[in-house]
């Protein structure tokens, strides 16, 4: 994977596994919903996914830089996911949410397409 | 909240004019930065000294983990501990591995 | 004596210094971290803004040098035409180095030869030890292999520190060993801070995402939070390993206990670490062998095009040739550490003593972590994209004092706490200007060291020395004008000021240079681009800036009643805020 693609898809997974993370928390889901609590099983849920995503983040880490370097820049995207998370969420909750549906999507789409096309071994092209 | 300022020399308040608590910060400080420094360079010497293998990692090695513990002695140094406790808590440490260090350098090392 | 005593106790000034090491460990550790930290955080933002600048100190450079710009599109166009790589060329050049040193500089124990770059093209250069065992260096001509006279060559560029003030100032402020000393000290206080920090913050997870906006003092914390928070892995990673790249400096006493204290010592643990132990000279003469056969085995041996090759104790019969590589090779940004391939051979006999392949260190697992520590904090892997999110937590790192440091004083403005009995207010006072020149003022310098660029005329002697003035004399007016005026005021006009100035960047670009910002974007030159278009961001952050602070002043001023009885200020109040 290019270091260009490999960046995006990090990101991208980045930033929506630190959303699903932040809306699992009673406060956040609040600032989406207007709900005080999370409805019982949303926020187990939430939190599988987002560590889900965060983790799978490490696919194109990984594919673009090896394993030393690939987990240095991992980091560096979960955190710049994270800043980016906590900004959009505090300005608009709800447009965050979609964001990070989309992103989420996208990336996870892009990478299984990747599978399906060439098998895990496409990502080291 | 109690009479007790920083002080924890023992002195009530009521009797005795309480150590200025200028003082011991000031106190707690030269322990933090300089007793700090002695311990972390007395780990340095130690591990160059002590650490098996070639003697240019164990050097290497001692001064790496030597800033974590400057750092972590700092912190102590400031806890709800007295000052006098500060000073012995870094200087005998650092005193006995210093010892070691140099005791080891003569005998052991040096190659 | 104690009703005296409670009536002492009940003022609102406290005696100086009480507070520290009280209560449980969090309230002790809140106490250290608010002092350690807002004593260190204006020079530690210094620090981060200008390491965070100096990820892209090649850039700033470019754009700094606008005359190479020619030149380099010329020299990357003649490569593009002939890709041999390092071709016949090599041989001819090695060639040269040594005939050179051999005729110029006979007693050199040591000769270091950089041929050329990784495409066989660039300069050649030729380094030795010089009588007070300084390094010493000449440059030849790629054409005839004779030295060439300073400024030979590289047309009339003019001169200039480029980005690489950013660097240095970054790690000794332009002040050699005083000042590494000074950042060394800062940044083992920082290390304190993040410490004392994490344990202060109690919410830790639950405040993970939070950030309350137009809340006043929460707001402040809460981006102080943020900021420190989520980017905490990075933090504590680049501190540290600030600090590990200068162990030598800082921890000498190793050394000491197990090499010795002198001169020699120091020496030969720098030997050890950098290669496999020098031999001692033999005695007996040997000329020293053509060196293009052993570059072109090294090569072979390390994979990597040939960077460099040092001849040990040239003439002798114990001498040794090394051959160091490029990390230009397609997995150099897949290793974190930067130590590149190297190859060593007896000259005598050309058998291999030592292979490193790149990637690899010299010594055992220390050694390793040593040149990863190095590589870790210079980004010297992963290319582009690393240097983004470096820049990008470096300045998170950057606010992260920032933030820290107003919040200080927000939290104090409201609350007089009376750390400093009698004296408190004008330390307040002092505090305040202190941090109005330390962010507004810095940022003031760094844009007017790029106006200096282009304004301090080409051909002026000492015009590198001419823009470093104008950064620190710039930033040393932002301190007497905070000193002067009260804080809200110094902050707007400071701010609009950098505006200002970041926003007419391009425009004086033009006017001087002659090239727009569209210019660079459609020649491709996304350097001098990138310059000028992160300029712009900053300044239209920095105009934000000043416009919340001018409706935030504004509306202050409406809400006290005017002399004349007059009451609200027309403008900027009747907008919400």
């Amino acid at each position: 994977m290019s270091t260009l693609h490999a960046s995006l898809a990090a990101l991208a997974l980045a930033f929506a596994g630190m959303a699903a993370l932040a809306f699992a928390m009673d406060r956040h889901y609040e600032q989406l919903t207007g709900a005080r609590e999370l409805p019982a099983r949303r926020g187990p849920q939430l939190r599988g996914l987002g560590t889900a995503l965060l983790a799978l983040a490490l696919v194109p880490v990984v594919s673009g830089w090896g394993g030393t370097v690939g987990t240095v820049a991992w980091l560096g995207f979960v955190s710049a996911g994270a800043l980016m998370a906590v900004a959009l969420i505090s300005a608009h909750a709800r447009w965050a949410a979609r964001l990070a549906w989309l992103a989420g999507v996208l990336a996870v789409a892009d990478l299984a397409w990747i599978v399906f096309s060439f098998g895990t071994t496409g990502f080291f092209r | 909240m109690s009479l007790s300022h920083s002080s924890h020399s023992g002195q009530s308040g009521h009797s005795a004019k309480p150590t200025h608590p200028g003082l011991l910060v000031l106190s707690r400080l030269l322990a933090a930065v300089f007793g700090g420094y002695a311990l972390a360079s007395a780990l340095a010497a130690f591990l160059a000294a002590a650490l098996p293998g070639a003697r240019v990692d164990a050097v290497i090695a001692g001064m790496q983990w030597s800033f974590a513990l400057h750092a972590l002695a700092v912190i102590w140094a400031f806890s709800p501990v007295s000052a006098g406790r500060v000073w012995l808590g870094l200087l005998v440490p650092a005193a006995l591995m210093g010892g070691a260090a140099l005791l080891l350098a003569r005998n052991g090392g040096g190659v | 004596m104690a009703g005296a005593f409670e009536m002492a106790k009940a003022q609102i000034s406290k005696v100086p210094g009480s507070g520290a090491a009280t209560g449980g460990f969090r309230q002790a550790q809140a106490w250290l971290h608010t002092w350690c930290g807002l004593w260190f955080s204006w020079l530690l933002f210094a620090v981060f803004l200008t390491g965070s600048l100096a990820v892209f100190q090649e850039a700033i450079t470019h754009w700094m040098t606008p005359e190479h710009h020619a030149e380099e599109a010329a020299e990357a166009a003649a490569r593009a035409a002939a890709p041999a790589g390092q071709g016949a060329d090599l041989g001819q050049r090695l060639a040269w180095g040594a005939a050179y040193m051999q005729k110029h500089h006979q007693g050199a124990q040591m000769w270091e030869i950089w041929p050329s770059d990784d495409k066989g093209g660039g300069d050649l250069h030729v380094y030795w030890f010089d009588a007070n065992r300084q390094y010493a260096d000449a440059e030849l001509d790629t054409a005839t292999g004779e030295e060439m006279t300073a400024g030979h060559g590289h047309g009339a560029a003019r001169a200039t520190m480029g980005g690489n003030h950013f660097v240095d100032f970054h790690y000794e402020l332009h002040a050699g060993q005083v000042g590494l000393w000074v950042i060394g000290i800062a940044a083992m206080a920082m290390l304190v801070a993040l410490v004392s920090g994490v344990i202060t913050h109690k919410r830790i997870f639950k405040d993970f995402f939070t950030f309350r906006a137009r809340k006043g003092q929460r707001s402040w914390l809460d981006a102080h939070n943020a900021v420190a928070v989520l980017t905490l892995p990075f933090q504590f990673m680049i501190a540290y390993t600030g600090i590990a790249i200068s162990s030598l400096s800082f921890m000498p006493v190793g050394v000491w206990t197990v090499y010795g204290t002198d001169q020699a010592a120091r020496t030969a643990f720098i030997a050890d670490m950098t290669e496999a132990g020098p031999p001692a000279p033999s005695g007996k003469p040997l000329a020293v062998p053509d060196l293009e056969p052993f570059a072109r085995r090294g090569q072979e041996l390390m994979g990597q095009a040939v960077r460099a090759v040092v001849v040990n104790h040239p003439g002798d019969a114990s001498a040794r040739i090394g051959v160091y590589g490029w990390n230009s090779d397609d997995r150099a940004h897949q290793r974190l550490s930067p130590n590149s391939g190297m190859a060593m051979f007896s000259a005598a006999t050309g058998e291999v003593l030592q292979v490193r392949l790149p990637g690899g260190a010299d010594g055992g697992t220390p050694s390793l972590a040593q040149a990863v520590m190095g590589g870790l904090h210079m980004v010297k892997f992963g290319g582009l994209a690393m240097k983004w999110l470096y820049f990008l937590c470096g300045l998170a790192g950057a606010a992260m004092m920032a933030t820290g440091a107003i919040l200080f004083m927000v939290k104090r403005r409201s609350r007089h706490q009376g750390e400093f009995g009698s004296a408190t207010a004008r330390v307040y006072r002092l505090i305040e200007g202190l941090n109005v020149a330390a962010i507004a003022g810095l940022g003031l310098g760094c844009i007017g060291y790029l106006w200096a660029n282009r304004l301090v005329p080409v051909g002026l002697a000492h015009r590198d020395d001419w823009e470093l003035a104008v950064f620190f004399g710039l930033w040393g007016l932002a301190l007497v004008h905070a000193l002067a005026c009260a804080p809200a005021t110094a902050w707007r006009q400071q701010m609009g000021l950098l505006a200002m100035l970041c926003l007419l960047l391009p425009l004086l670009n033009w006017i001087t240079v002659g090239e727009p910002l569209s210019a660079h974007m459609l020649e491709g030159d996304w350097e001098s681009a990138g310059v000028e278009l992160f300029c712009l961001a900053t300044g239209l952050a920095a105009a934000w800036a000043w416009r919340w602070l001018a409706r935030r002043g504004a509306g202050a001023a409406a809400r006290q009643k005017a002399p004349k009885g007059q009451t609200a200020v027309a403008g900027p109040s009747e907008v919400q805020a």
